[in-house]
């Protein structure tokens, strides 16, 4: 019988993680850059998933976000989007700015720091208990499209 | 009781504008599978108004570990089309004159909030992450005799990309061929490419290796068992250990 998905999660954010190299793509959509890196745990092939990395191109303020992705739930999970704030209707509550989010509630929990990418990534890794021995890749950028050519590429 | 007017007021509340960069970008009534509002971009040039959700709902499904195929991005513009508005690049958009704002603005929410939606009933890309698993333990074992997705072709002639292959100790021919199912996706494909290459590589072991943490239903692993031996991954020490 397999061990209930609540032991296993919590067994697999607490793990040291080894990440694989994650590379920006925007290949179709060009509003947005993503990245997928593969974590393992040492000795145990069981615990698997993934860190996908979001980021927008074209907002100000942006908007990124860094997310752990464990047997098809987002189970950890950084929305950075400071000086902006939107509201959930399940939880009622507003949010407001960069928020972290933990299994099992994922409940948005504030974060009023305000960092460049780099740092929020390195954040976010450390948080997560993710090693991550590569050089570090800032998002790609874009320039704001002009109106009405919203969807030309780059 | 509040009467109406205090009503629509309470409504109306949800609905907010701001300025950015990009445009007006407005909150709905309208609410992503989390729970966040969705909220949509007005931006106007002359004459010509262009709503948008800014591919926020393509980034919602990406947020979630979920990749869009081709065909399935196809069947969302079919969806997004029921609302008259148009999927590409990740972006749901609409064009409109001045005095369709509104409509539009609650048209591209619903069609975005479709695309994020998707994600609930999306084939996650977790076959891609278990295989990675699965080859990783592979070549654990047999090092320098795992092959990974190596073209083969079956008794048709049809080109298959296999998922792991296991050469023998002289790395020339090869013993097994191995694929990984994280969910039941792509068991199609796999059992077609299982009865092909049976067909032309006899002596080869065909090995179906099954994410055993998630659900299967019984008659899915028995129609893989006609082409392979299936194998859960928490019981495939003995199965894996015997091609070492």
């Amino acid at each position: 019988m397999p061990p209930p998905i609540d032991d296993l999660v919590r067994e697999f954010l607490a793990a040291r993680k080894r990440a694989t190299r994650y590379r920006w793509i925007r290949a179709n959509h060009p509003d947005f850059a993503e990245g997928r890196s593969y974590l393992r745990v040492d000795n145990r092939p069981e615990l698997s998933g993934m860190m996908v990395l979001v980021a927008s191109r074209f907002q100000t303020p942006p908007k990124y976000s860094f997310s752990i992705i464990f047997k098809s739930r987002r189970v950890m999970a950084l929305d950075v989007e400071p000086r902006r704030s939107h509201r959930n209707i399940l939880t009622g509550l507003s949010v407001n700015g960069t928020h972290w989010h933990f299994w099992p509630t994922m409940d948005a929990v504030p974060d009023a720091r305000d960092f460049i990418h780099p740092h929020w990534f390195y954040q976010f890794a450390r948080r997560a208990n993710i090693s991550y021995p590569y050089r570090y890749k800032q998002p790609p950028a874009g320039e704001q499209p002009s109106i009405p050519n919203l969807l030309e590429e780059d | 009781m509040p009467g109406a007017a205090e009503v629509e007021a309470l409504a109306r509340s949800l609905v907010q504008a701001q300025e950015t960069s990009l445009g007006t970008e407005v909150s709905t009534h309208v609410v992503y599978p989390n729970g966040d509002l969705v909220r949509v971009n007005v931006a106007c040039a002359e004459d010509d108004v262009v709503v948008s959700d800014l591919s926020l709902g393509s980034m919602y499904l990406a947020e979630i570990g979920v990749h869009l195929s081709p065909q399935q991005r196809q069947r969302l513009q079919q969806e997004v089309a029921h609302y008259t508005c148009e999927f590409a690049k990740g972006r749901v958009y609409r064009h409109c004159t001045h005095d369709q704002i509104a409509d539009t603005i609650a048209l591209v929410a619903n069609a975005s909030r479709s695309i994020a939606d998707y994600g609930s009933e999306a084939k996650r890309q977790f076959d891609a992450d278990f295989r990675v698993t699965v080859i990783e333990r592979l070549r654990n074992l047999v090092g320098p005799r795992l092959r990974e997705r190596e073209p083969v072709a079956g008794r048709s002639g049809r080109p298959y990309r296999v998922g792991g292959v296991i050469l023998d100790r002289k790395e020339v021919s090869p013993v097994a061929f191995v694929e990984a199912f994280a969910t039941r996706s792509i068991i199609g494909d796999r059992f077609m490419a299982f009865s092909d290459l049976k067909l032309s590589f006899e002596n080869v072991r065909m090995i179906s290796v099954y994410d055993d943490s998630n659900n299967w239903l019984e008659p899915d692993l028995r129609v893989l068992s006609q082409v392979s031996t299936v194998v859960g991954y928490s019981k495939s020490d003995a199965s894996f250990e015997a091609l070492a």
